[in-house]
């Protein structure tokens, strides 16, 4: 698939690191997740983070910078991101994707329009490239006919999808998925595993973090596994603890 | 004995320490939601526009038929009372000023935000509420779309023209209709009426009604959608946080008329040297 320039990509900063210092991390129970974590994840990696369900969720959330409450610093590229306003960090937010069980698609809006939403919103492109692009991803992963349905309308594998390409239309230079393949057939997995991973080989997507219980197809690209228990996150590659 | 009183104190003490913070939240809400509009360069006017239009559209058009029956009711029960009580104390000509400070200055901005918290300040809150527990607000955040600008920003502008229209819909409608429904009971020529009520608007009422009206759609939208936004993960938080959104936007929307209200007859009474 041939994706066309964005118009206001050159807006977007560069992201060639993500580091974890001191952080800490509660999920919305109050429950610990992470106590004073210390990782640096490089640009050109893939990283799986393992653990209990919650858990690596609330992690992917933490990273997509949308979790309230975490503390310590998440510094992206040495800068505090903690410390930006929503305006401040704008410019590295749109180089990051974020897909989690359904993606809060917008209920009063359907699957195409919940995909070309934030295209449409941030101007990346002209409306009928919009659709034209909207529809080609509909057809890749074989949802075209669900296109004018609302969310509430549609299986759950559709919803699952919207919300993947949702991320995907808007050429992330990190992606982060929670869970991607869950509820997905393994025609619609394989053809998501295959098309991250072109993306992530020819370098369009830099940093790839996700979670699954699905390890088959992910293992076209080599990822470097983490394990988060009790408070800490656990380097399965090296088995060091992130501290 | 000391410990119970003490304790009783505590609760106070919580409850308004509550109170106080929910009141700046709220005002901080609405500065960060405008700054936020302010801000965003890639929402664009035909977003807002959109928005606000539907909104507008849910809370102003949609609330015609209980605004009119409620208008006309006030505006006949006004006409009729002071027209009989009057008529025994021959000062006819005092019905435009009764119209004016009961119905004009009272009634229509009071009723009018009554109506709007009751029919749309609920459907805001569980509207927004439902938004947080099915994650919509996370998702437009990681699209890099900040939900002040997004969700509250225009609600707050749709409701704010909303209640201002009402508000001067109600008016119109109490003035005319009541006229109209008590047409049988009295002899008053229309536009002997009109010309007492008329004389009665003072520069003074075209303040008080911008300043109650403009007020009361702000505050009404700022609760609700505040309120809306405090949910955190479960559903069953959503008509908790709804009924809570009424109730706070009835007890700031009541405090807010008598403290106007207060000013204004205060002002009056410096004015003509009383005070």
């Amino acid at each position: 698939m041939n994706l066309p320039n964005l118009r206001y990509r050159e807006r977007r900063k560069e992201i060639k690191s993500i580091e974890l210092k001191g952080f800490g991390l509660t999920s919305l129970n109050n429950e610990e997740v992470l106590k004073n974590v210390f990782q640096k994840f490089e640009s050109g990696c893939a990283y799986r983070i393992q653990g209990a369900l919650g858990d690596c969720s609330e992690l992917l959330k933490a990273l997509a910078f949308i979790h309230d409450q975490v503390e310590g610093e998440v510094l992206v590229n040495s800068q505090n991101a903690l410390d930006f306003s929503f305006e401040e960090f704008h410019p590295w937010r749109m180089n990051i994707a974020y897909t989690f069980d359904y993606g809060g698609l917008l209920n009063n809006r359907s699957i195409k329009e919940n995909i070309a939403l934030p295209l449409q919103y941030h101007d990346e492109l002209e409306l009928s490239e919009i659709d034209g692009l909207v529809e080609e991803y509909l057809k890749l992963f074989n949802i075209f006919e669900f296109k004018d349905l609302r969310p509430a309308m549609t299986p759950g594998f559709v919803r699952k999808l919207g919300c993947i390409i949702r991320s995907l239309i808007v050429q992330p230079e990190v992606l982060i998925m929670d869970g991607p393949t869950a509820s997905l057939d393994k025609e619609r997995s394989e053809t998501l595993v295959n098309y991250v991973s072109d993306k992530f080989h020819d370098g369009s997507i830099k940093m790839i973090f996700y979670s699954t219980s699905y390890e088959g197809s992910f293992k076209t690209w080599e990822a470097e596994s983490f394990e988060i228990s009790s408070g800490n996150l656990i380097g399965l590659n090296t088995g060091e603890l992130a501290v | 004995m000391i410990a119970s009183i003490t304790g009783q104190m505590d609760r106070w003490g919580s409850k308004l320490t509550g109170t106080i913070q929910n009141f700046f939240e709220t005002i901080l809400m609405g500065y960060l939601c405008v700054r936020a509009a302010y801000h965003d360069r890639s929402q664009g006017i035909r977003t807002i526009y959109s928005v606000v239009s539907a909104q507008v559209y849910f809370t102003g058009w949609q609330a015609l038929p209980i605004i009119s029956t409620l208008a006309i009711g006030s505006g006949a029960a006004v006409i009729l009372q002071s027209s009989s009580q009057i008529n025994l104390l021959g000062g006819v000509e005092s019905i435009g000023t009764f119209m004016m400070v009961i119905v004009v200055r009272e009634l229509a901005p009071l009723l009018t935000a009554l109506i709007v918290v009751a029919r749309s300040g609920t459907a805001v809150a569980s509207e927004i509420g439902s938004m947080r527990v099915q994650r919509e607000v996370d998702a437009l955040e990681s699209m890099g779309i900040n939900p002040l600008s997004y969700i509250v920003f225009p609600r707050l502008m749709g409701g704010v023209i909303s209640v201002l229209c009402l508000a001067f819909y109600y008016i119109m409608i109490a003035i005319f209709g009541g006229y109209l429904i008590t047409i049988f009971h009295h002899q008053m020529d229309f536009y002997y009426y009109l010309t007492l009520v008329i004389d009665a608007v003072s520069p003074e009422d075209f303040f008080l009604f911008f300043t109650k009206n403009i007020f009361s759609g702000a505050i009404i939208f700022l609760v609700c959608c505040r309120q809306g936004m405090s949910v955190v993960c479960s559903s069953h938080e959503v008509p908790q946080v709804t009924t809570k959104a009424v109730f706070m936007s009835i007890k700031y929307i009541v405090g807010f008329h008598i403290c106007v209200t207060a000013l204004f007859y205060l002002n009056r009474l410096v004015k003509l040297g009383v005070l």
